[in-house]
């Protein structure tokens, strides 16, 4: 049987709390999709954080299956968290982050 | 095909900023209150009444009153407590007018909330299909950080058990037949 790796996604976020631990973001958006859609479907996403580009723009990745309620999720989070790219690859996205226009968010 | 992405409801003054972010985001036009003279393309402006002329912009006369929801001037309902008023708009409302719901109302909520709210959103879409009305989810946002990406619209839609593809269309004909009818002199 062939081994098969998981399709995922690559999500750029911006925090709109620029204060707090951008790290913390997963933990956050983890704790809410469970919240939403339980305990088995945010494991079974697999969220997972890549990184922090220059531009304090969060990267993060999930598996694709879940990612429809991953984007519901990042919308109904408590203090707003903006959704600027979905990739399939991570150069993709980096790339599309060295270009982008960011400082309207700020 | 190519499908326009709507946001009828930003609060934010400062359009500038809006439509950049809107850009960002994949959302193709945007209803505002703010007008500061200054018409914008790709800008729907949200007004309480009909102007007495002729406008230079396109314009719907919006209300969260239940007294408006059977005036012949107004386009667009906001529904702030389905559960409440799910019987006065079935006897009330006229037909072709917009019932609009605001994702800001619910976003700090908890989560049996949320999911109740997104039951009486599936209970409104059903209602307008019935009543010939246009649903609409706007994200009600207050600035740029709170709009809703293209993307989460469609993922929203579908937790409404709304076809995506099929909302954008039946708003961008709805906006079409309520922004044709009026007249308007050229912008400057």
């Amino acid at each position: 049987m062939l081994n098969r790796r998981d399709k995922r996604r690559y999500l750029a976020l911006w925090d709109g709390d620029q204060s707090r631990d951008h790290r913390k973001i997963v933990e956050l958006i983890s704790k809410r999709n469970s919240e939403l859609f339980g305990q088995i479907a945010t494991e079974k996403a697999k969220i997972r954080f890549i990184g922090i580009d220059a531009k304090q723009i969060i990267i993060l990745s999930c598996k694709l299956e879940a990612l429809g309620t991953l984007l519901s999720t990042i919308v109904l989070m408590e203090s707003p968290v903006l959704l600027m790219r979905i990739s399939g690859t991570l150069n993709a996205l980096r790339r599309f982050l060295r270009d982008a226009e960011t400082s309207v968010l700020s | 095909m190519v499908i326009k992405r709507t946001d009828l409801c930003v609060r934010d003054c400062n359009l500038e900023r809006v439509l950049k972010t809107a850009e960002i985001l994949g959302i193709d036009e945007i209803g505002a209150s703010a007008h500061n003279g200054k018409i914008r393309q790709n800008v729907i402006y949200r007004l309480n009444t009909q102007p007495h002329q002729v406008s230079n912009h396109p314009y719907l006369v919006v209300s969260d009153r239940l007294e408006d929801l059977s005036s012949s001037e107004l386009d667009l309902f906001i529904v702030r407590d389905y559960a409440r008023v799910k019987h006065i708009i079935k006897k009330r409302v006229r037909a072709r007018i917009g019932l609009e719901v605001f994702l800001a109302d619910i976003r700090t909520a908890d989560a049996s909330s949320i999911a109740k709210w997104f039951e009486q959103l599936r209970g409104l879409y059903k209602l307008c299909q019935s009543i010939k009305c246009q649903f609409i989810l706007s994200s009600g946002a207050n600035s740029p950080r709170e709009m809703i990406p293209a993307r989460c619209f469609d993922s929203l839609l579908e937790l409404c058990e709304v076809r995506p593809e099929r909302y954008w269309q039946d708003l961008e004909e709805w906006l079409k037949i309520k922004l044709g009818k009026r007249c308007y002199t050229d912008v400057e």
